[in-house]
């Protein structure tokens, strides 16, 4: 049991460790988190492995709930009240770095360019030159499928291509009208339908925002084969897009064949003892040769520029991007941030033991995050009731001139 | 139900007999048919909740649609006791007192000025009152902010000046998760209402028995109001129980924190834990309903120990 | 002390505390709001004074309309659906008959169910694949409905659920004010040959008016300030035909961190509550003393 060791140790650290720490002075940084218990684990591990390496920093752990937007943390800064480190997600990196609420860590050391990091991930972190946090979650987009119903409809691989997928839809869908036994496709929250369509965007080779960021030009001819081919899929009796909970209980028991989605399936998978057997493959390209791409989200650690012990919690944040760190999370099967992870022992083992994880840990190479903007909620708002629009059969021209306008609107309030 | 003990040996007579059986059927007819179809509605989605709560993860989502899953899964119910992500223990006994204080200090404070705004007739009082309910007409998602500011800058307060600066106010205590909230338009509004409609002549009566202005309000208003006291109690401690937002806002560490915000930890950017969460849910539930079967026949019957009997 | 000084004494206590409570902890913010929402403000930085520019931008911003749109619907039918059946359960369960209390309790319970648990399970209820509604529609030939995905009843499924979760608080209210009706008052029109109906009408509805001014009023300002149903289940969804205005408000307060925008947002919907709250008064009290 890695953790139970991982305890131990932590245990031991902070028993032999305490005397002498005491003579060197002690910090203590405080870091909120709100993570899954999932996560949680992982994150105690790392925490651990840091104070041992590290006998001089104590890392006070505050479980935080968030908030669904960051109220907590927001009001927090307003206040002067903000911790030294927390974790980051979604647009609120580059809103709190414009800010100037983040520290940049190019000042402790950290390379504006970092090869220890995918590049899409340590993307996310870059903010005008400067470094300003490190990722310590990516999560790749992929198609997870059912084996049998695979099996069962005679196919053997994922879907290569878009035009594939609809055809694969089609022949995985079991039943009709009112009574459909297996969906052939599914696709799940609104936040998930909009990755999907940026997803779709990108292979596609456009791009959300113009070149200097003024305007947002999703309704470009990209965009509109992106939305071509959801409007295409909405179509199909056998594609539920737009489901909510449960899709991956469905897909792990083939009340769906196949669904776009990314690593959680695996924890999925793990607590759920009657699943069946289900593969993973590449999201989809336009042509069979295409430069593969998938979309993946990210999530990082920062330090506030309100902290008292910036050095320290930069060290921490440094540290828990780190491979060492990172073995934790995929030891909780999650992808680590840091190509170097795949050579760490805890990582190898759980690699071992579900192949799945390592394809998704290989896919980080291809992965690309949402683009960074300051003002990126308001036009991910005006993304996802486009995607609804068209998946409910409206025009996908019309749906993105709308969309677009909405962003741009807003892209003008600053 | 009407009970009809038959004694053999002192026969009944039949009309009587007829007659307690006609009150029962129409009872049955007007009353507990109708009653409990709506009741069936009523309790469905909770049937659901508690359903759900004994089931693991993966079950929750099964299909066909199960009524409930064999075998219950009762280990939701100790889980939740040692959930590291929650400390229901603490976190019960905070929201305890945040309820219960914050609805002592509701009732005391809404019920004075309702009693002075229905019973007392003085020049700008509808205006007084326009002004009152005009003040729940702001959307609390925005007051948030500056009321979060206001409580963090209260002078001499958590390390502060007398100018409100340099320490952290009221945050993370309990007079600031309770105190701002303890007067509300709504709380005065509703117990005006109810003032307004004791006869005057009661009053009057009461002063020439010799009864002080305060007697007034203690002795006769309140009393001959307990309906609408004990309905606003409820409805204020159990707002406060189910309070989310500025509970999260204002409560920084395990010291404060809530129930419900213990139960928005489960809830994660990495996905819910939805079976601790309806655990959770109806754990926290409880208390609520006990404290409304236990109140709810001073709201029918508290108007016996006023005059309208 | 005569009576007229001890009615002034009481009446300047009485009164002075719960409303100078009341100045500094919500019209003091309500003032701050109303400031911020001439401001661009995100929270992090100090705000900067922009004069009527948000009002300006949110006159042409036709998400605000769209929202305003739904808001209306939403307490088109919320309303008057939640004030008629939780004025008839209270009528229902304002009986002495034995077991009374649990059925009040089983109409209450929705109420103090957390808003979160509940939520999920009307989700459930609505899933397309999985979800109960369409597994029973099955049974009758219907194909699956994707409750909440589909612009035309996504909202109609939010205000199902709204009005079940909420029936039971306004029962309470109503229950109180039946109480409060004397007895003796319909037993006599009933010995003067009254019957239910005109009971009804003559006598309990008059005298509920007080309670059903506060109904009427806060169920108005409650479901124009509908959020936590719609966050929870559709985040305004699909196409926008959920967006409600404070959902709209909360996005673009703790999202977009464009606070002094929603402040803006939130000014236009106090005035339109003021407005529409005073013409509800007028009309509910038409002159009468419980105005």
């Amino acid at each position: 049991m890695p953790s139970g060791k991982m305890l131990a140790a932590l245990l031991a650290s902070t028993c032999l460790l305490a005397p002498a720490a005491f003579a060197q002075e002690t910090v203590t940084i405080q870091f909120w988190e709100g993570h899954s218990v999932q996560e949680e684990q992982a994150t105690i591990n790392m925490i651990a492995a840091f104070e041992a390496a590290h006998p001089d920093i104590k890392v006070e752990r505050v479980k935080t709930s968030f908030g669904t937007n960051f109220e907590r943390i927001t009001t927090a800064i307003a206040s002067n009240t903000a911790p030294d480190v927390s974790p980051i997600w979604s647009g609120f990196l580059t809103q709190f770095a414009e800010q100037g609420q983040l520290v940049d860590l190019t000042q402790y050391g950290v390379e504006p360019t970092n090869a220890d990091i995918y590049p899409g991930a340590f993307d996310y972190v870059t903010w005008n030159d400067g470094v300003y946090g490190l990722p310590y979650a990516f999560d790749p987009r992929f198609i997870v499928y059912n084996q049998e119903a695979f099996e069962a409809a005679g196919l053997t691989e994922p879907p290569a291509t878009f035009e594939e997928l609809i055809e694969y839809t089609e022949q995985l869908t079991v039943g009709e009208g009112s009574n459909i036994e297996q969906y052939g496709f599914g696709l799940g929250g609104s936040d998930s339908l909009a990755y999907f369509f940026i997803n779709l965007l990108y292979a596609y080779g456009g791009q959300v925002f113009n070149e200097d960021g003024t305007e947002a030009v999703f309704n470009n001819e990209a965009g509109l084969q992106a939305g071509e081919i959801i409007s295409r899929l909405a179509g199909l009796p056998g594609a539920t897009l737009n489901a909510g909970e449960g899709l991956r209980q469905s897909v792990l028991h083939g009340r769906v064949a196949m669904i776009y989605d990314g690593p959680w399936i695996f924890y999925e998978a793990l607590n759920d003892p009657e699943s069946e057997e289900f593969g993973i493959g590449r999201v989809p390209m336009p042509g069979e040769g295409d430069q593969p791409l998938n979309f993946g989200s990210v999530g990082a650690y920062v330090v506030y520029e309100q902290s008292d012990n910036k050095e320290a919690a930069a060290e921490f944040v440094k540290f828990l991007a780190s491979p060492e760190a990172q073995q934790h999370r995929v030891a909780m099967l999650k992808p680590g941030v840091s190509p170097g992870v795949r050579d760490a022992p805890e990582a190898q083992a759980a690699f071992e033991e579900w192949p799945g994880l390592e394809t998704a840990q290989n896919l980080l190479d291809e992965s690309r995050i949402f683009p960074k903007h300051d003002n990126w909620p308001s036009v991910f708002q005006a993304i996802i009731p486009a995607v609804e629009a068209i998946i409910g059969g409206e025009d996908p021209q019309s749906a993105l001139d709308a969309a677009v306008n909405q962003a741009n609107r807003a892209l003008r309030r600053g | 139900m009407t009970v009809v003990i038959m004694q053999p040996d002192r026969p009944v007579p039949t009309a009587a007999i007829d007659r307690s059986r006609r009150r029962f059927w129409r009872a049955v007819l007007t009353f507990y048919l109708p009653a409990t179809i709506v009741a069936a509605v009523m309790l469905f989605p909770l049937f659901w909740m508690v359903s759900i709560s004994l089931r693991t993860n993966a079950e929750i989502f099964s299909y066909p649609p199960d009524l409930v899953s064999i075998p219950l899964r009762w280990q939701n119910y100790i889980d939740i006791w040692t959930d590291p992500r929650m400390n229901l223990g603490i976190q019960a006994w905070n929201t305890l007192v945040y309820a219960t204080v914050r609805t002592f200090l509701q009732l005391l404070l809404s019920s004075m000025a309702a009693f002075i705004l229905a019973r007392y007739s003085f020049p700008g009082r509808t205006l007084v009152f326009y002004l009152v309910l005009a003040t729940v007409m702001i959307p609390d998602e925005v007051m948030m902010v500056p009321l979060f500011l206001m409580v963090k800058s209260v002078p001499l307060a958590g390390g502060n000046d007398i100018f409100g600066m340099g320490g952290t106010g009221w945050l993370d205590t309990f007079y600031g998760l309770i105190l701002p909230g303890v007067v509300s338009g709504y709380s005065i509004f509703f117990l005006r209402q109810f003032f307004l409609t004791l006869p005057k002549e009661l009053e009057e009566a009461a002063r020439i028995d010799g009864c002080s202005e305060f007697g007034i309000y203690w002795r006769v208003a309140l009393p001959m109001s307990m309906p609408a006291l004990i309905a606003l109690g409820i409805f204020s401690f159990q707002f406060a129980w189910s309070d989310f937002t500025w509970p999260l806002i204002i409560s920084g560490s395990e010291r404060t924190r809530t129930i419900q915000l213990g139960l928005g930890l489960l809830s994660t950017t990495d996905g819910t834990d939805w079976a601790m969460l309806l655990t959770g849910a109806v754990i926290s539930t409880l208390p609520l309903i006990a404290l409304f079967m236990l109140l709810q026949r001073f709201i029918v019957t508290g108007v016996n120990f006023g005059v309208g009997k | 002390m005569t009576i007229k000084q001890q009615q002034l004494l009481l009446g300047t206590i009485f009164l002075g505390i719960p409303l100078l409570w009341l100045l500094v902890w919500v019209v003091t913010p309500i003032f701050v709001v109303l400031y911020l929402s001439f401001t661009s403000y995100d929270i992090l930085s100090a705000p900067e004074w922009v004069g009527t520019w948000n009002f300006e931008d949110l006159w042409y911003d036709s998400l605000y309309w769209r929202a305003f749109g739904n808001t209306l619907y939403f307490t088109a039918f919320a309303m008057p659906l939640g004030v008629t059946l939780s004025l008839l359960l209270a009528m229902l369960v304002n009986t002495r008959l034995p077991g009374a209390w649990i059925y009040r309790t089983i109409y209450y319970l929705p109420v103090v169910s957390p808003l979160i648990a509940t939520a999920l399970i009307w989700i459930l209820f609505y899933e397309v694949s999985t979800g109960l509604f369409n597994y029973l529609l099955r049974f009758v030939g219907i194909s699956p409905l994707p409750w909440l995905s589909n612009s035309a009843t996504a909202m109609p499924a939010i205000i199902a659920m709204s009005v079940w979760k909420s029936l039971g608080f306004n029962m309470v209210i109503f229950l109180a004010a039946l109480q409060a009706i004397p007895r003796e008052l319909n037993e006599a029109a009933a010995l003067d040959g009254a019957g239910r109906a005109r009971q009804f009408y003559s006598i309990t509805l008059p005298l509920l008016r007080p309670a059903m001014t506060y109904v009427l009023i806060t169920t108005l300002i409650g479901s124009f300030q509908v959020f936590a149903q719609v966050y929870v289940m559709t985040e305004g969804g699909p196409n926008n035909a959920t967006v409600t205005l404070v959902h709209l408000i909360y996005r673009t307060a703790f999202q977009n961190l464009d606070f002094g925008y929603a402040s803006a947002m939130a000014v236009v919907l106090f005035v339109i509550l003021v407005t529409a709250s005073f013409i509800n008064l007028r009309l509910v009290s038409r002159g009468n003393l419980y105005g």
